[in-house]
């Protein structure tokens, strides 16, 4: 049996002691509730004057919701994940959590997913707020589904890169200062960087437009596009105020194409936390342990 | 049974620990000394698995700590000088959660906790939240902890710091019966006292090697014999003197009222020879004895990087065991 339980547990167990996620997830959706219903009844007071309805306006809303969820995201995430490695080398447990059975790659995996839980906890609270704009048509709930799970996907990558960012850091303060650093660098960073070297760029020839695929924004603005009937004209505008012209394949699969790299950018985060962890770092024992979870798997798959 | 042969760690540059061999015998109760900064954290570190060392080999009864990673852990149990404890977590889950983390699942890590704290008389508080317990509490349930997976040794960090008297006694009577049960236990502690009054076995770490280890009493008979003689005169303490300064084997003498202290390098039979000729001289011997050693001078004999010879002694002794 998969012994991912006892982490999990014990955190989910604390945290519904705690008024911390509560708090959270309250304030989170009153904002969130607080721009859906005021943009709506805003819009339902202008038509009760102008007797029309301007459905452009609830796409607005939806745009601006979603916008704030991912704001949010970007806010909370650091916070979940900078205790969980850096806060129990804080209270002295690390050591003993390495004295057990649990293997760094378990701890790993445990502490990501109890921090998971709560966030994904959050985002999918904010569903309902979400959903406001489609009282008046405009947005599929399929899309507003759709949206949510890239949210998901991209709350997890931020949160992989707060967990190596709290494996690395021994206080939870200096883990989230550094995690929130990052999501900048992630997030402005390929905008700044683009916007610098299409400067130096002739028409359309800067190649590095394409480290916005790094960019947790991409997937969310380049669907929120083409669920608002936009196509791909909101990340083209971005692209050209870049001086940049990517490849029509990279236009046209920017979602997936950043979902992938971000996955990869998360991959890549767990396993420099794992390896980070790990009492052992040379490569005899190292690759010992990979085999062994190989195993492991291939005796679950034939099981 | 634990044995580490030609540890090294670094930290960048830094050697903590340089070629570190010991070896604890099963069932010892093992003190483990040093001074500050001296690579004894590292060295209980690198022995419950939670540090790999960059050079040499950790084992139990032969079994490598880096071949068989999850058994040999299971066969320690630690407790850390900083107790390791969750707040906002009662105690009898705190239990629980080290329980299932050690592969206890359900019943038998709700069984395993309360027979444990029952042991360490915290079951009338496993309702209580680990932050309310007293210092004294805590460093029970730490060792409560520790003993989970029933471990063949117990590795405490300054156990019997911070305790006041009466928890201190209390905590060295249930290490005794872990001994006493066949527990081998390392404690690494700077209550010198603590470690004298339950210690069978000493090993004394400084700059990352071990400078002395072995039995506690051989290691105080050594120290001991490198100790000055004092002799109590009745009188007649200026031909006292002028006796001992024609011997050859008194290195040196220093006078205090009407006891002289001798450095002498001789065995028991020419130690009781030497009193035997002041006595046919006529010399009123009242006393004539070795100081006492104790493991506090040791340590400030051995840790003192200025006092080469006691350490030099101690290896030709310990080559010829």
């Amino acid at each position: 049996m998969m012994r991912l339980n006892p982490i999990i547990k014990r955190e989910i167990e604390i945290k519904n002691r705690s008024l911390t996620l509560p708090v959270a997830i309250t304030v989170i959706n009153a904002v969130l509730f607080g721009i859906g219903i005021a943009g709506t009844s805003a819009e339902v007071l202008q038509m009760r004057t102008s007797y029309t309805l301007n459905y452009g306006a609830f796409l607005k809303i939806y745009v601006a919701v979603i916008l704030m969820q991912f704001v949010m995201i970007m806010f909370t995430a650091p916070v979940l994940t900078a205790d969980v490695v850096a806060g129990e080398r804080e209270r002295g447990t690390f050591d003993l959590l390495l004295t057990t059975r649990l293997t760094a790659g378990e701890i790993v995996a445990e502490k990501l997913i109890s921090a998971y839980i709560n966030m994904a906890m959050i985002v999918v609270s904010g569903l309902p707020a979400m959903l406001i704009p489609l009282m008046f048509g405009g947005v599929h709930i399929q899309s507003t589904i759709v949206m949510l799970l890239i949210l998901l996907i991209e709350a997890f990558m931020i949160m992989s890169v707060g967990m190596l960012v709290s494996c690395y850091c021994r206080s939870s303060v200096k883990s989230i200062v550094i995690s929130y650093a990052f999501m900048i660098a992630l997030t402005a960073g390929p905008i700044v960087l683009g916007g610098l070297a299409g400067l130096f760029s002739s028409d359309g020839g800067n190649g590095l437009i394409y480290l916005t695929a790094i960019d947790p924004l991409l997937p969310v603005v380049t669907l929120l596009s083409a669920q608002i009937g936009e196509g791909s004209a909101i990340p083209e505008t971005v692209y050209r105020m870049l001086n940049g012209t990517p490849d029509a394949a990279f236009t046209e699969h920017a979602v997936l194409i950043g979902l992938m790299v971000q996955a990869a950018i998360a991959f890549a985060c767990i396993v420099l936390a794992v390896i980070h962890i790990m009492p052992h770092k040379n490569l005899r024992t190292a690759a010992g342990e990979i085999e062994l979870v190989h195993k492991l798997i291939q005796g679950r798959k034939s099981s | 049974m634990l044995k580490l042969s030609g540890i090294t760690k670094f930290y960048g540059h830094f050697c903590a620990l340089d070629k570190l061999s010991m070896n604890i015998e099963e069932g010892a109760l093992y003190g483990f000394i040093g001074p500050n900064g001296a690579g004894k954290t590292t060295a209980i570190k690198i022995m419950t698995g939670i540090m790999y060392p960059d050079e040499g080999e950790v084992t139990i009864d032969g079994m490598c700590l880096e071949d068989e990673p999850e058994i040999y852990k299971s066969m320690i149990g630690y407790v850390p000088d900083s107790f390791g404890m969750y707040s906002n977590i009662k105690v009898r889950e705190y239990m629980q959660f080290f329980a299932a983390c050690c592969g206890k699942d359900g019943m038998e890590a709700d069984k395993t906790a309360d027979r444990l704290l029952e042991y360490v008389e915290l079951d009338n508080r496993s309702d209580y939240y680990v932050e309310a317990l007293s210092r004294g509490m805590k460093q029970k349930l730490a060792l409560a902890r520790a003993l989970i997976n029933d471990p063949r040794i117990l590795i405490m960090d300054e156990p019997t710091s911070g305790l006041d008297p009466r928890t201190r006694f209390e905590f060295k009577q249930i290490l005794g019966e872990l001994s006493d049960n066949g527990k081998t236990i390392l404690i690494s502690s700077h209550m010198l006292n603590d470690i004298s009054e339950l210690c069978t076995d000493i090993g004394i770490i400084d700059q990352g090697s071990i400078v002395m280890s072995g039995r506690l009493q051989e290691v105080m008979r050594l120290v001991t014999s490198e100790n000055p003689i004092i002799i109590s005169m009745a009188g007649k303490i200026t031909q006292a003197i002028r006796f001992l300064k024609e011997d050859d084997s008194v290195k040196s003498m220093t006078i205090k009222g009407s006891d002289i202290m001798i450095n002498f390098f001789g065995n028991k039979k020419e130690e009781a020879e030497l009193l035997k000729r002041m006595i046919e001289a006529g010399l009123p011997v009242r006393s004539f004895s070795r100081e006492k050693g104790s493991l506090e001078s040791i340590f400030m004999q051995l840790t003192g990087h200025g006092e080469e010879h006691v350490t030099s002694s101690y290896d030709a002794t310990e080559s010829h065991n």
